[in-house]
Order: structure tokens, then C-alpha cells, then sequence
């Protein structure tokens, strides 16, 4: 490069002057405090678990807030009076009217309000999914002692759980602890899911060095009971275990047979049948990078679609389990991708999203005929941007927003009906007007058919004056297209 | 000196830079959480940072940004989060479009190659290690950047490339 390219390009450094960091003792000392005033450290802090192991986490700090027994306690105290009556009505079921803040002409009606209950603690989903018979599991944390924000404490007591539900969520247990799952999938008996397991002292002392106890190492877990046990699946994922970069997910599910992308220092292309238990990485790799923007999504039996968004909106897809990988027809999304995602695909059909490059829109695109031709289609995402889009059939989707509005097509995406809002979310009842009800920011959907859905998400519930806040785990569940919705509180108060 | 001054020391000398390597690539908020991740990553592998640490952390806040932008798309708000390294430049820049259009022609892994040089001021040795890859990689790379950005130059109708001014 000439020296006036390079000029030039030094030129549009959109920092020409640096930036500034935050002070050294805002980022450093807290933590440093934290480790060297609890006994149990002295030095080097331990491992921040979650937030960094699989970086699914990081922007999704807001997926949930619940403010502790000991913060409600003294914010009751402190609010007076009216509060502590709206805390012990609520505690003890009592009736009473309650005001839903921002109710939407087209779903409130629909949606029920969630009886009262709550979790102390900082309470995080990571991860929920169901079937059409009714089995369902939610992996979920709480966080004793953390900070009101949810950042761990030196003295933070991490709790994992799942909880399983074999009638559609009229009944919860508890069926593991210690490791966690997120997108767990199972139509049938048999399903996947990628997540964490916390190693105790014990798993730890076999593992390389920097893995210590209470860490969080990426694994694929498996189930041939819908989902009631999990167990994890051997691997030959690129697994970098305790580094704080490493990533493993499964992308998708279909039946039996159970697609994912490995993520280190190559991308790795994974497949399994769920007899056959392991993963293994397919005979032909396709993509020969580190591009961490990669989505695999299984189409049939031995079929998947693959999407390199990095580097140039490249897809591709295999009839033989990965054998030989064709290239597609490159998907229309405006300029580069930001980020795209594989969203369904079955036989010919393909789901995808994409926000774009310089377009910065996110759009919904698909084909019908196997990738070689693809259409735009039709959406407003809203401000807060594609979340999630379940896709069923060529005709019928779900798609749910960033703000928590989930739309539904049937005309294969032609014309979208608002089904289900978060704004609409509320519990009840209470003594007192709620003034905000906040779902989390980031409810999950789980699509069992074109007309059975299902969508959990946390409520902290806040009354008036001084903030009173407990967290209801609820799911809510459709088996008519979204017109009328159940509501099933998820019992975590003992918790 | 003790691990806690010895990674004082490291912030001071080095947080700068990184923040600046990830305010580029994102938004403010999410460059301090880069910083704070990259140099608690460093204060637990203190034994790992290299003699020369800046292409080490600027490596460490690479992934760690990756990390973010995935966990955007997989649960939160896309295009909210989600900004490539020129869509955010973009929002920055009001002088050379035509520069700034060029490379967003460019294959992502030429065009980190080109800015680590350009903007961080990193050399060819030093992007391969912030990058992970060989110095001839690196050397690659650059050479497919140098030609792609002035053929694109080229094509958007640069007289001062057409007249060959600037010699590739």
C-alpha cells in the first residue's frame, strides 16, 4: 500500500485522538477489594463464570433483575407502610384490582395476569423449550448476594437449576443442578441442547489447570426422555473449556439428528444422530476461518443449511450429512451483514435473518426452492430488532421482537398478526396499582406447532412509591395461534 | 512487585489503547465492558501476557468483542447491538467516504488486518499476534487488502487512481 492509501485510511479513524479508558480503580479495584477482603482470595481474583464463558451473555445482562430478600426487605422498610401491605397482600395471594401499565387493544385481552409470587435473588433464564405433549424444561440461576445489577460479589452463591414440567407447566420440579442449557430442543424423546456445566472440586481436579471449581465449561447436552434428564454429550466440539473466548452451541435440532457449530480457533461443523450420541465434526469443512458469525440449521435427515454471515453472506448446504457442501445462491441481504441467522429450514424451505450491513435494517428473508432463489419479506421488527423467529412450515412463522411483541404469519410471511405483547405482562394481585411491570427484556419462545407456542420470560414486579421488586417466572402458552393464552407461573418462591 | 501492581501497571500503560481498538468496533458502554473483561482476563493469566502485551490484549478484546456481538444476535436486540467494525466507523466519519466505501468492500479478515495497522499502529508481527495467525498470513492478507482497496478505488471513478498518481 502506497503511503497516501494508508493515509487516507488513518484519515477516517473515527478516533483520531484514542479514546480514554475508564480509571484503573473503577474497573480493577472493585474486584480486586471483593477477592482480597474475602478470605478465600487473596490476589487474583476468581473466574467471573458465566458472563465470559460463553459470551451469549454478555449485552444480555438486562435478561432479568430481582432484587434480593435482604434489598426487599430493607426497601419495604424503607418505603413505609402502604409498601409492606402490598408486600404481604401479594405474599398472601390477597385480592385486589389491579392496573396493567401499557395494555395493547390486540393481545391484553388474551393474556392473563400471573398470580404473585417471587424469587429472591438475582434470577437469570437461560434457556427454556417444549414440546407438544407437554414436557418442558427452563434452566435457570439465581444469584444470592450478587449486586442489585446482577454482578457477581466475592460472597456470590450461585445456584443452577432446571426445572421440568411433564403437563404443559401445571406442575414444576426440579430435575438437575449445576450446569445450565440454552436452546434446549426435543420434539420427541430425544433432544439437544449447548450450555454450561459447573464443575465441582472434584470434575475440576481432572481438568486443565485454569479450570477451577465453579467454572462453567461449554458442553452439548443430550435427552431421550423430552427432555427430563439431561446428560452430557461427548464431543469433538473445539472446546477451549475455561477461556474466558471460547463459544459451543448447538444451532439446531431436527428430530433425531442434531447440527452445531463449534467455535475456537476454526470454525468447526458439527453432526449427530441422537442414537449414535457424539458429535463429530462432518467429513468436509466448508469454512476454513475463525468468523464467529456462523448459523447451521438441519432440514431434514442428513440435510442442513449453513451460513458464513462474516465473510461474504456465503451459505451453503448438504444432502449427506456433510459430506459435500453446495454453495447457494447468496441470500439478499443488503450490504454486509452485521449479523445474520439461520432461522428454521426444512426440505426446500429457509428462514433466515439478517441485519445488514449498511442497510443496519434487520430484514426476514426466504426461499422456497432450497436457496437458489430467495425473497424479502415483509416485517416491522420494531426498535427492538428481530429476537427470535420459529418457523413451522412454508406458510406459518412466529417471530418475536426485541420489545417483546411476538407476531405470527400464515400466508408465509406475506401479512403478520401481533399475537402476544410483553407489554401486556402483568401480576396480579396486588394491593396496589402496579406502575411497571417489567418482563425481561429477552422472553423466549419455544414453537411446538403451527398452533402451539410457548414463551417464558421472568416479570419483575414493581408498585408504587418505593420500588418493591420480586421476580415471577412465568410461561405462557398457546395452543390455538396465539388468540387466547395460558398463564403458568413457574413456583420459585421457596427457592 | 505484586500480581495487583504488576496488572495497575499493564492498565495504565495499555488501557487506552484497548478501549480505543474496541470503542472503534462498538459503542461506548460496550468498549468499557471490553476493557474491564480484557485486563480481568489478564490479571488471571498474568503469567501468560507476553513481554510486548499490547498485541496479547488487543488479541484478548478481539474475542471478547466476537463474544458480544454473537451473544447479541442469539438473545438480544440486534441492530441495537450489532455494529460491524465500518457500520459503527461509519456513524463517526463525515471526511472519505469514497476510502470508507472501499473497504467495506474489502473481505472482513483484510480489512482487520489493514485498520489494526492503520489505526492501532500495530506492525505485521503484532497483528499476527493479536489475530493468532502467522506473520505471512498477515503479510497475505495485507497484500490482497492493499490491491482490493485500490482496484475499489478505482471503480468508484477515482481520477487520482485513474490518472495513476498513486502507484500500487
Amino acid at each position: 500500500m502506497t503511503d497516501e492509501l494508508l493515509e487516507r485510511v488513518r484519515a477516517i479513524d473515527p478516533l483520531p485522538d484514542g479514546s480514554t479508558a475508564p480509571p484503573f480503580e473503577s474497573v480493577f479495584a472493585r474486584v480486586a477489594n471483593d477477592a482480597l477482603q474475602d478470605g478465600r482470595h487473596h490476589g487474583r481474583p476468581g473466574r467471573r463464570r458465566r458472563r465470559h464463558l460463553l459470551g451469549l451473555l454478555v449485552p444480555a445482562v438486562s435478561v432479568a433483575v430481582a432484587i434480593g430478600v435482604l434489598v426487599t426487605a430493607v426497601t419495604l422498610l424503607r418505603a413505609g407502610p402502604h409498601a409492606g401491605n402490598a408486600h404481604r397482600a401479594a405474599a398472601h395471594g390477597h385480592s385486589q384490582s389491579a392496573t396493567s401499565p401499557t395494555q395493547s387493544p390486540t393481545t391484553s385481552a388474551r393474556i392473563p395476569p400471573v398470580p404473585t409470587g417471587g424469587m429472591p435473588g438475582f434470577v437469570t433464564v437461560w434457556g427454556a423449550g417444549f414440546n407438544a405433549a407437554g414436557n418442558g424444561v427452563i434452566s435457570l440461576e439465581q444469584c444470592l448476594q450478587c449486586r442489585a445489577n446482577g454482578n457477581e460479589t466475592a460472597n456470590s452463591q450461585f445456584h443452577d437449576w432446571l426445572v421440568t414440567t411433564t403437563n404443559a407447566g401445571r406442575s414444576w420440579n426440579v430435575s438437575a443442578e449445576g450446569y445450565y442449557v440454552q436452546r434446549p430442543r426435543f420434539d420427541g424423546l430425544n433432544g439437544w441442547a449447548g450450555g454450561l456445566q459447573m464443575l465441582s472440586r472434584q470434575q475440576a481436579a481432572g481438568q486443565p489447570a485454569e479450570w477451577e471449581p465453579g467454572e462453567g465449561v461449554a458442553r452439548y447436552f443430550v435427552t431421550h426422555d423430552a427432555g427430563r434428564t439431561w446428560s452430557v454429550a461427548p464431543s469433538a466440539a473445539p472446546n477451549e473449556g475455561g477461556s474466558s473466548v471460547s463459544l459451543t452451541l448447538i444451532d439446531a435440532v431436527t428430530d433425531n439428528e442434531a447440527w452445531a457449530i463449534g467455535l475456537g480457533s476454526q470454525v468447526t461443523v458439527l453432526h449427530a444422530a441422537a442414537t449414535a450420541g457424539r458429535l463429530t465434526a462432518t467429513p468436509t469443512q466448508p469454512i476454513r476461518n475463525d468468523d464467529t458469525n456462523v448459523a447451521v440449521a438441519g432440514a431434514g435427515p442428513g440435510t442442513a443449511y449453513l451460513l458464513d454471515a462474516t465473510a461474504s453472506g456465503q451459505g451453503f448446504v448438504t444432502h449427506d450429512n456433510g459430506r459435500i457442501w453446495q454453495r447457494l445462491t447468496p441470500p439478499p441481504c443488503t450490504g454486509r451483514y452485521a449479523y445474520a441467522d439461520l432461522d428454521a429450514a426444512f426440505g426446500q424451505t429457509v428462514w433466515l435473518t439478517c441485519v445488514g450491513g449498511n442497510a443496519r435494517t434487520p430484514e426476514l428473508v426466504r426461499s422456497l426452492d432450497g436457496g437458489h432463489s430467495w425473497q424479502k419479506l415483509p416485517i416491522d421488527w420494531g426498535r427492538g430488532g428481530p429476537q427470535q423467529l420459529a418457523a413451522v412450515n412454508a406458510r406459518v412463522a412466529w417471530a418475536l421482537s426485541g420489545n417483546g411483541e411476538l407476531m405470527r404469519t400464515t400466508d408465509a410471511g406475506a401479512t403478520w398478526q401481533p399475537v402476544w405483547s410483553a407489554a401486556d405482562a402483568r401480576v396480579s394481585p396486588l394491593s396496589r396499582p402496579i406502575t411497571k411491570v417489567t418482563p425481561s427484556p429477552l422472553p423466549i419462545l419455544s414453537v411446538q406447532s403451527a398452533e402451539s407456542a410457548s414463551i417464558v420470560t421472568l416479570l419483575n414486579r414493581s408498585t408504587t412509591g418505593r420500588a418493591t421488586k420480586l421476580t415471577n417466572l412465568v410461561a405462557y402458552r398457546t395452543t390455538n395461534g396465539g388468540q387466547t393464552w395460558k398463564t403458568e407461573p413457574v413456583p420459585l418462591g421457596s427457592r | 512487585m505484586d500480581d495487583q501492581q504488576r496488572c495497575e501497571q499493564l492498565y495504565r500503560a495499555h488501557a487506552d489503547q484497548v478501549h480505543a481498538y474496541a470503542r472503534r468496533r462498538s459503542d461506548h458502554q460496550t468498549a468499557d465492558e471490553v476493557v474491564a473483561d480484557v485486563f480481568l482476563i489478564a490479571w488471571r493469566r498474568l503469567d501468560a501476557v507476553p513481554a510486548d502485551p499490547l498485541p496479547w490484549l488487543l488479541g484478548v478484546a478481539r474475542k471478547t468483542l466476537a463474544n458480544q456481538r454473537r451473544a447479541a444476535s442469539r438473545a438480544a436486540a440486534l441492530h441495537s447491538r450489532v455494529e460491524a467494525t465500518l457500520i459503527a466507523a461509519n456513524r463517526h466519519v463525515s471526511g472519505d467516504h469514497a476510502v470508507l466505501a472501499a473497504l467495506a468492500t474489502l473481505d472482513p479478515r483484510d480489512q482487520e488486518v489493514l485498520l489494526l495497522i492503520a489505526w492501532e499502529g500495530l506492525r505485521q508481527e503484532e497483528v499476527g499476534t493479536t489475530l493468532g495467525i502467522s506473520r505471512a498470513a498477515v503479510a497475505t492478507r495485507l497484500h490482497r487488502a492493499r490491491k482490493r482497496l485500490a482496484e475499489a478505488l478505482v471503480a468508484q471513478d477515482e481520477p487520482a487512481l485513474r490518472r495513476g498518481e498513486v502507484s500500487r
